[in-house]
């Protein structure tokens, strides 16, 4: 009986290092804790993803992602803030929009630093409540805060996280700010553990998959979800006023493998406010003619699907193309 | 008895919890042909037996026709008046889950006593346990009364060494479904929905995606309801045995849902070809004409009713007489390839292939428009802007289903010596054994605690969990 039991218990233990070491090659995350900005990337820490497309994303202090081909800070230093498609964890570091932007940058006589903030689950009630913890940790003078249509929409009312909040019809808007959990003695030890142990971490995210998907849009509950063109634009005024004016909006277009070229009526909606506040905007779209004219989409991978999810490599072209435009027009007129 | 009683109560908890209106066709059913089976066998008179079973045949048939058939003539109202039917309701419902199943297991019955290949079942109880039997109430395999009946009969029998075998094919199923058929949904239903923007081998690859899932998804049931019937103690018969290395239409057909083709086989294909025999020999054919021409319409008429048992929808129509002529021209096939050179095997396994994958187009597209488009994609007819993916799961998973397929050789005995011996040692390494049964075949399962089987089904159970996509698709032929 004893032999059997040894037997089961040491054939499982093996098992489990078998999956730690391929964890470690597929999905393996180390954290810390921000203060402000809650659980990010441990400095010196190279986070691989091969769940969706196959990323590998070195990171520097605060989480910021930021490719160790690039070498040292030199120039101006752009923040770019912005959610899972800016955290980019699908594709590599030297595939990311904001080393392709950085490097085109420099080749095109601006010396500038793109310091990657991006992560998963940000709003834009975030990117302006935290503007000023933002600007401590990258000592950026210039900011890139990547958004989609939607998160001027519903995503940025959602009451589980950090969200607007428009106390009456004529009310201007209001942050609500869903401070990161308390650091508690149980979360520390779970953290610890998951820094040691790929598979429990990657056996965490995927108990969070599986129970996201079981119960879609549970933990998230919109209060309001308005997106007429006022509020649009009081929120994009209230973005700009965080960073003083000193930002740039990078617009990911939704891709229409039909007509590549046409707005979604938020996208339009965002593009006429930001115009009309003086709001530099660099627009993924513009890029998308070319991008389906070489049979390519901007979103999916070959081990997810065509068309959905976040930026492939090509996508991440396309909108470091966008960017860049917008950044040395920027540059031409002496604003950046 | 108590057994008995627990047995039924637990399938018939299953069956309400799967779909109520199920609940109340099991009990239907399993009333009025177990009252029928019993008058039939108790009947003296040829004429009585044979009015009884017609009762059984239109109450059944009927039953499993009326879904499809108010399903299908409202597609045709709608398409002839060009707007939508008003009652979407109950005339457009789906079928019960798992009652296609249930009655091609109680018609077979009741046709197996009517001929005296089985006797009447003694119990309701008994009845009802059989025909809502909860492991393989969903999707088969489609157990015979003679089969399964005398094994309820004997009682349900916990052992460990029933669980440990159960448990094993059961892990074996649940990594077929989880692991390969819903990581092959995530390429084949993209592709499906919008062949269009794919280019033609993207197009292809989709189907053969589709092919390998449909085939796992299925086969992974099967596995999993022949696992947890083994923990009771009972056996399922086999349903699949490697189909698509199958040589030609006919053997496909044989290694194929197997239960279901001996069924068509038994109660369709055989009567309707021997009352064929009857018309054609007035017909003044030779007798090879003759021969030809009843095996065709046979063949083409018990696939058509596969086609529809399959469901309410032309393409199921299309998929069932495509093969009845596929069968009937290798009928044709056969008959001349006595006066010439034989197909080599590996071309006759890959025309199978292909023509198998081809016909599962109007098999899982919503209509024959789709399954028109998805045609022409695969030409690279299609119309606009196409779009490169190449999924690179899909030769994971094929890499995975050639890998059972050698252990399933090696199981089975029909390997080359080679693999004979490689299977041992390892086999032997990894404490597993072949449990060999009569009906349900060749399982591979863990008969011992050794230090490699533990670690193969940790390791097994783990991946399930890390690595199957996180939406799980229902079983494919639970919506049959």
């Amino acid at each position: 009986m004893a032999r059997r039991v040894s037997a089961l218990v040491l054939g499982s233990l093996l098992a489990l290092l078998t999956l730690e070491a391929v964890s470690r090659w597929y999905f393996n995350y180390q954290s810390v804790r921000d203060p402000v900005l809650g659980s990010v990337v441990a400095a010196g820490h190279t986070f691989r993803s091969r769940i969706e497309g196959s990323g590998i994303a070195y990171h520097e202090d605060h989480g910021i992602r930021r490719s160790p081909a690039l070498g040292p800070r030199r120039g101006l230093r752009i923040a770019c803030l912005g959610d899972s498609f800016t955290e980019a964890n699908q594709v590599s570091d030297d595939e990311v929009y904001t080393t392709v932007t950085e490097r085109a940058l420099v080749s095109s006589g601006m010396p500038a630093c793109l310091l990657n903030m991006g992560r998963s689950g940000l709003s834009v009630a975030d990117y302006v409540a935290n503007a000023e913890a933002f600007r401590e940790r990258t000592a950026a003078a210039w900011a890139v805060v990547q958004i989609h249509d939607r998160d001027l929409g519903p995503e940025a009312w959602q009451t589980s996280k950090t969200h607007f909040r428009r106390p009456c019809a004529t009310c201007p808007l209001e942050v609500v700010r869903i401070p990161p959990p308390p650091d508690g003695r149980a979360r520390r030890v779970l953290r610890w553990l998951r820094n040691q142990s790929a598979l429990l971490g990657f056996a965490m995210e995927r108990g969070q998959e599986l129970a996201g998907a079981r119960a879609p849009g549970a933990a998230s509950a919109v209060a309001e979800t308005p997106a007429a063109y006022h509020i649009v634009k009081a929120q994009l005024r209230m973005l700009a006023d965080a960073y003083n004016g000193r930002l740039t909006i990078l617009l990911i277009g939704r891709f229409d493998p039909a007509d590549p070229g046409r707005d979604t009526a938020g996208e339009a909606t965002i593009r006429r406010a930001a115009c009309e506040l003086g709001i530099s905007l660099a627009y993924s779209r513009d890029e998308y003619g070319a991008l389906a004219d070489r049979g390519t989409a901007p979103f999916g991978f070959p081990n997810s699907s065509l068309n959905s999810g976040h930026l492939n490599a090509s996508g991440h072209a396309a909108a470091a193309r966008a960017l860049t435009r917008a950044l040395l027009a920027l540059h031409a007129e002496g604003r950046l | 008895m108590k057994a008995e009683r627990a047995l039924l109560f637990a399938s018939l908890a299953f069956c309400a919890w799967l779909d109520t209106r199920a609940l109340l066709l099991v009990l239907f059913v399993a009333t009025s042909d177990f009252l029928i089976s019993g008058r039939i066998a108790s009947a003296a008179r040829a004429q009585v037996r044979a009015r009884l079973l017609g009762a059984s045949v239109i109450i059944d048939v009927g039953l499993l026709l009326a879904w499809p058939a108010a399903r299908l003539s409202t597609d045709l109202v709608e398409r002839l008046r060009d707007t939508p039917f008003p009652a979407t309701g109950p005339l457009k419902a789906v079928l019960p889950a798992g009652a296609s199943f249930l009655i091609l297991r109680s018609l077979g019955f009741v046709i197996d006593v009517y001929r005296g290949n089985a006797a009447p079942c003694a119990t309701w109880t008994r009845y009802a346990s059989f025909l809502s039997f909860f492991p393989a109430f969903l999707a088969g395999p489609i157990s015979r009364g003679n089969q399964l009946l005398p094994q309820l009969e004997r009682g349900i029998a916990l052992k460990w060494s029933g669980f440990v075998e159960g448990t094993s094919i059961f892990v074996q199923g649940l990594a077929k479904k989880m692991l390969i058929a819903d990581r092959l949904a995530t390429i084949a239903d993209p592709v499906f929905a919008a062949p269009a923007l794919y280019p033609p081998w993207t197009v292809a690859a989709g189907l053969l995606a589709y092919s390998f899932q449909i085939y796992c998804d299925f086969a992974g049931y099967t596995d999993m309801a022949v696992g947890v019937a083994r923990v009771l103690g009972v056996e399922l018969p086999r349903n699949f045995e490697m189909p698509y290395l199958a040589k030609d239409i006919g053997e496909f057909w044989r290694r194929w849902h197997i239960t279901l083709s001996a069924w068509l086989r038994d109660y369709v294909f055989l009567p309707v070809a021997y009352a064929g025999s009857r018309q054609v020999d007035k017909l003044g054919l030779s007798r090879r004409q003759g021969e030809l021409l009843n095996y065709t319409a046979a063949s083409v008429l018990t696939m058509l009713v596969a086609g529809a048992w399959h469901g309410a929808g032309w393409g199921f129509v299309l998929w069932g007489g495509a093969h009845g002529c596929a069968l009937a021209a290798h009928k044709v096939w056969q008959g001349a390839g006595r006066h010439r050179r034989r197909m080599p095997a590996w071309l006759g396994g890959v025309l199978t292939f292909v023509f198998v994958s081809l016909s599962w187009v109007p098999f899982r597209t919503a209509s024959l428009a789709d399954a028109g488009g998805f045609y022409a994609s695969l030409l690279g007819l299609g119309a606009g802007r196409t779009y490169a993916w190449f999924p690179s799961w899909l030769p994971i998973c094929v890499g995975a289903i050639a890998l059972g397929h050698l252990a399933t050789l090696w199981a089975s005995g029909h390997g080359p010596d080679a693999l004979k011996a490689a299977g041992d040692r390892l086999a032997s390494l990894l404490g597993l054994s072949v449990a060999q049964r009569p009906s349900a075949g060749a399982y591979l399962a863990v008969t011992r605690a050794t230090v490699p089987g533990a670690y193969f089904v940790t390791l097994v159970l783990l991946s399930i969990f890390l690595f199957a996509p996180s939406k799980v698709g229902p079983f494919v032929y639970a919506a049959f």
